[in-house]
């Protein structure tokens, strides 16, 4: 925990000295991730409202759940690089669910989020096959069926699934009655339930990891594959599995994220939430609940550099130097292996 | 329908090119046991600093220049991270990948607010087709009759027995990260030099097909060149086969752009050869 933080401190340290390099003022830079991220105005001392926080919330949810679902491949030992594919294919299916098979209210919402978790598990099943019996390293299929699955998505909302053709690419708007709409508290608090969601599903998978046998043989593959096998763990059955439960997991927070959010699925429906997860599932370190602080603070980041840009003119891809180079910086200090050199 | 051959073979030259030089940029990396998929990053880098640079000075031979030292850069910290710090190989591609996209993304931002001139004049296309042909034979030659070669293999098969035998793993793969630096930004000045300016993530993922070109061709230098040309082939028939029918049919454009993605997975479940996968890739 204090390495971690050292480590996101140094990230901010270089941060600094590179924004210093190229002559930004540095107090304006965190005044306005101050402002964007809290409300506070700290040079009038004034709070201006709970719409900043609530933003961050709504941009923490997905990576929430993305992060927690790479999490649980990275307990076993797999990098799901695929999170991206499978909450795009999560995503359109529930948008399909909604639109084509009319569903609506709770019954509808669960259905809808259960079709997104099969649709997310499919899209992962190639590369957990392929990782388990056929000895392809997953990061390089995840990663293919990330592109495939963006190719395919977007065939389908420019052609079958078209909201108007020759329109943009894009699906309809699924009906008020269909989606998991935002509630509103005074002061202008917004909370997403699909956040509580995400947040009960860390606990659920906490429990399973530390609380049952298949998870305890899901963290020994993770943790020493060779002594799993020698212990009697199907370490390929383990491995297929924990791909798959994670592809599920990155359905689920499409489909939450269609909706909760975005409500209909265009191209744009991800601006690379998969991508951030890596680094999400990274920062939380080896405990499922650590994705909470770790998509809060990825969240910040990029509503920081939103806000920055609007305020100073600071571009905001800031925002991925800083996640990168907090991802380096935490994993020289958390995830160094052994030298076998 | 008639297509214009000589022209497709034109932009599969020159689409192909830039796959192929990070192809090799890969496979050099990958040969020495080290996972590279921070290629998207060094080409990005490297098309920046060419684009930049070329604009700024007017000089595209010292844009270049500034092109591969700035993916020179990005290869000595992915060498960092894996060899020094002794980081996930994944890891440390991706946070590359990340801060290269966000530096290049601001310059640019940066350079459009202050109204910069970003066109510049680049030099001849056939110099780097040229230079994208002429990487895998000599690499292949390399391989095969160098020590560098050699020690190459060897230390992508077993860095701990190369050891025994008196190779130093870890300087040769500082070496390989060297090389891997100056192709990929060779790859990512040839990439900036069809537009002749640089624009935002404008790799869009050919570092990836060039990683897929890699395990196409089994990271064996001819097949992986000729697997890079093939994907810069589908490309160019892609861009001239839009509302086109082929067959009757009228084919998706999507369709043929996910078809390299969809050729390497069926390459990686093993349905077309046996994979020659370098034995201590990502391992030491």
């Amino acid at each position: 925990m204090i390495r971690v933080t050292l480590a996101i401190a140094a990230a901010l340290g270089v941060l600094a000295a590179l924004l210093a390099l190229a002559g930004v003022p540095l107090r304006d830079v965190a005044v306005s991730f101050v402002e964007g991220t809290t409300g506070w105005i700290p040079d009038r001392g004034e709070f201006v409202g709970w719409q900043p926080v609530s933003e961050v919330l709504r941009r923490a949810t997905p990576l929430l759940l993305t992060g927690l679902a790479v999490q649980i491949a990275l307990q076993a030992g797999s990098f799901n690089i695929g999170a991206e594919g499978q909450l795009r294919v999560g995503g359109l299916v529930a948008a399909w669910a909604c639109l084509s098979l009319g569903l609506t209210g709770p019954l509808g919402i669960v259905v809808a989020t259960i079709l997104g978790a099969a649709a997310g598990l499919l899209w992962a099943a190639p590369a957990a096959w392929i990782r388990a019996f056929r000895g392809g390293h997953e990061v390089i299929s995840t990663i293919m069926l990330n592109y495939v699955a963006v190719f395919a998505t977007e065939f389908v909302v420019s052609g079958p699934m078209q909201e108007r053709p020759g329109g943009e690419p894009t699906t309809a708007v699924i009906p008020e009655a269909a989606s998991l709409s935002a509630i509103t508290f005074g002061g202008g608090f917004v909370l997403y339930p699909a956040l509580l969601v995400g947040i009960g599903l860390a606990i659920l998978a906490r429990l399973w990891l530390n609380r049952t046998p298949p998870g305890f043989e899901h963290r020994l593959v993770g943790a020493n594959p060779s002594a799993a096998a020698y212990a009697g763990v199907k370490t390929k059955w383990v491995s297929l599995r924990a791909l798959l439960l994670s592809g599920a997991v990155a359905g689920v927070a499409g489909a939450l994220h269609l909706l909760g959010q975005e409500r209909r699925y265009s191209i744009g429906f991800s601006p690379g939430y998969g991508f951030d997860s890596l680094g999400v599932a990274l920062l939380a370190g080896g405990h499922p609940l650590g994705v909470l602080p770790a998509a809060l603070l990825f969240a910040a980041i990029e509503q920081g550099a939103v806000r920055a840009q609007v305020a100073i003119g600071l571009p905001k891809e800031i925002s991925f130097v800083i996640q990168g180079l907090l991802l380096l910086l935490v994993a020289y200090v958390r995830w160094r292996r052994r030298s076998t050199l | 329908m008639t297509l214009d051959w000589m022209d497709i073979g034109g932009a599969t030259l020159r689409l192909g090119g830039p796959l192929c030089l990070a192809a090799m940029a890969g496979l050099i990396s990958e040969r020495s046991g080290v996972i590279n998929i921070g290629l998207e990053g060094k080409m990005l880098a490297a098309a920046a600093g060419t684009s930049f640079v070329s604009a700024m000075t007017g000089n595209p031979l010292l844009g270049i220049a500034v092109g591969i030292a700035s993916a020179v850069l990005f290869a000595l910290l992915h060498a960092i991270s894996v060899i020094v710090f002794r980081i996930d190989h994944v890891v440390s591609g991706m946070a590359i990948n990340a801060v290269s996209f966000g530096i290049t993304g601001y310059l640019a931002k940066l350079l459009t607010a202050r109204g910069a001139d970003q066109d510049f004049d680049s030099i001849p296309q056939p110099v780097f087709i040229l230079f994208a042909i002429a990487a895998p034979l000599l690499i292949a030659w390399a391989l095969r009759s160098t020590n560098w070669g050699l020690r190459l293999t060897a230390v992508g098969h077993s860095g701990a027995k190369s050891r025994e035998a008196g190779v130093d793993p870890v300087k040769v793969r500082w070496n390989a990260q060297l090389w891997v630096g100056v192709l990929a930004g060779i790859s990512g000045a040839m990439l900036v030099s069809q537009p002749e300016q640089f624009g935002v993530g404008m790799t869009a993922g050919r570092g990836f097909i060039a990683l897929a070109a890699l395990i196409f061709g089994g990271w064996r230098p001819i097949p992986t060149a000729l697997a890079a040309f093939s994907f810069g082939f589908f490309d160019a028939l892609q861009l001239r086969l839009q509302g086109e029918k082929v067959a009757g049919v009228e084919w998706p454009s999507q369709m043929w752009a996910a078809l390299p993605y969809l050729l390497t997975l069926i390459a990686l479940a093993g349905f077309l050869m046996k994979s020659r996968q370098p034995a201590a890739l990502g391992k030491e």
